[in-house]
């Protein structure tokens, strides 16, 4: 995705909550201060479902930590199974160190948030996590371009050598 | 028979139907002399109807059980009758009582602390959304005054005002109750189990937060806080004295009243004197407000134990309690040394750990 294709595109965040009003705030949140599209799930379960139907549209991800059919960590590792690349959030107002320590180690967590949120943090992380997915789109389509103008390089090495040859 | 009681690891004694001292074993001489009670005495500390218990015992073949706080020390006694004499076996429970006591206290602590986190925790989620909710209400009322043209619409202008109000309103309301789950996190301190450096003050202003309600209008609260330095402690437990001993400091004030909490350093410790203008300590009960049991509070109010676990907690920091009391009110003084030993440090683990029971 160039950038500016993504211009035109609405980044959408996938946030899983158990608690329904968690979900409604952070949904009222950004359709008053940010143009993303919010997609919300009080089961994450649910959400890994819908995510194998539709994989390509997700650009980040916001969980809970404690759920009752699946902790938070458990969803993002399912998460990043799926896309690696997706900057993966933990919300919890389970205050842990220990915890958080684990979570950024064993998740690769890009983000971890504590419960009560503070609304501008939490814009500015999604709003870095978005940039982070942004570039690493973009080194990977810069990665792939790179190899294809290698590909055809070699194809004109190989032409021009069989001329010379 | 005298030979058998002399050598027995009990204290026993024997007496005639008439309370009159008539054999008294080794154990026991050491027990009285212990206690400062003349050998002959003992009856003399035990309430009056012991008179016709004992002679219950030596006449009728009775049998009686009690249990006597003196000086300090907890009897247990049993009384049974021997031939035309009543034997009486004494066990001397102080320690096991108090023990089970500092048990008690220590399991009431850890649950409080459990419930703190608990409760802490289960108020965090319905926290972010009402903070965030007021949050995102007064950005639309922002986005809603850039929207319609509010000159020409005064109504809608005050109802924005009164928006904004509300929100502001809200916030510090919302700021309020995570400074009290903050205290009630700190006061407990359940993270904390351990012996940590930290700035008594903290623990001060979290107790003093805790017990607001119970100071509002009546009691003025005066806070004279020296600069000192971290203390190495176990910081759950001295919150804990600092409640026992400010909450007594609420009670003891009838009406209206202040209280002074006031720290300074004094050579290689420091102080915290906690004063009330309360009614006082009668003179006679000075000298058992930290006995284990002793309260003047009435059933269901006190349970005796604060002072005393206060007590036992601050020995074990090596540090001591002192009390001035008068009619016009009474001070608490708590002295923590600077610096500690390692034998404190073992002995408290040892508590800590037990006592946790996890």
């Amino acid at each position: 995705m160039s950038r500016e294709q993504s211009k035109h595109n609405i980044p959408t965040i996938l946030l899983v909550d158990d608690e329904e009003m968690v979900l409604t705030s952070i949904k009222s949140f950004f359709a008053i201060e940010g143009e993303y599209n919010v997609l919300t799930y009080t089961s994450p379960a649910q959400a890994l479902a819908d995510l194998d139907q539709a994989p390509h549209s997700i650009d980040l991800v916001i969980s809970d930590y404690l759920m009752p059919e699946m902790d938070g960590l458990k969803f993002l590792t399912k998460v990043k199974e799926r896309f690696p690349l997706v900057p993966r959030i933990l919300l919890t107002g389970y205050a842990d160190k220990k915890n958080a320590i684990n979570a950024i180690n064993n998740v690769g967590l890009y983000q971890y948030l504590e419960k009560p949120w503070d609304n501008d943090n939490l814009r500015l992380v999604v709003r870095n996590g978005l940039e982070k997915t942004l570039l690493l789109r973009q080194l990977q389509y810069k990665i792939l371009e790179a190899e294809r103008a290698q590909r055809e390089l070699s194809d004109v090495h190989k032409d021009v050598m069989r001329v010379f040859a | 028979m005298v030979e058998v009681t002399e050598i027995f690891p009990f204290p026993i004694l024997e007496c005639d139907a008439n309370c009159r001292l008539t054999s008294i074993n080794a154990r026991c001489r050491d027990l009285l002399d212990e206690l400062g009670i003349p050998h002959d005495q003992f009856f003399r500390v035990l309430p009056s109807r012991y008179a016709s218990i004992i002679k219950k015992v030596v006449k009728e073949g009775e049998t009686h059980e009690g249990r006597k706080r003196i000086q300090g020390h907890v009897l247990r006694f049993a009384c049974i009758p021997s031939r035309e004499l009543a034997l009486i076996f004494i066990n001397d429970v102080t320690r096991e009582e108090e023990f089970q006591t500092q048990l008690i206290q220590s399991e009431k602590m850890a649950s409080l602390g459990l419930l703190a986190a608990g409760v802490a925790h289960e108020i965090n989620t319905p926290m972010g959304a009402i903070r965030s909710n007021t949050d995102i209400l007064s950005r639309a009322v922002r986005k809603m005054r850039q929207l319609i043209d509010t000159q020409h619409n005064r109504e809608v202008n005050k109802l924005l005002g009164i928006l904004d109000e509300v929100c502001r309103n809200n916030d510090v309301a919302a700021e309020r109750i995570m400074s009290i789950v903050g205290s009630l996190k700190n006061f407990a301190r359940l993270d904390e189990a351990d012996r940590k450096k930290v700035n008594i003050h903290e623990g001060l202003d979290s107790t003093l937060t805790l017990v607001r309600h119970e100071l509002t209008h009546r009691i003025q609260l005066v806070k004279q806080y020296a600069e000192l330095p971290e203390i190495v402690c176990f910081p759950n437990q001295l919150n804990q004295v600092f409640m026992n001993i400010v909450v007594n400091a609420i009670q003891a004030i009838r009406e209206h009243g202040t209280i002074t909490i006031k720290t300074f350093r004094d050579h290689d410790s420091v102080k915290i004197a906690i004063s009330d203008t309360g009614t006082g300590i009668a003179p006679e009960n000075l000298g058992r407000i930290f006995d284990p049991g002793f309260t003047t509070k009435g059933v269901g109010v006190g349970t005796g134990l604060g002072l005393s676990i206060s007590y036992k907690i601050v020995q074990n920091h090596r540090g001591k309690i002192d009390v001035e009391s008068s009619g016009h009110g009474s001070t608490f003084t708590i002295t923590l040394p600077l610096k500690d030993s390692n034998e404190s440090r073992t002995k408290q683990a040892q508590h800590t750990h037990d006592s946790a029971g996890r």
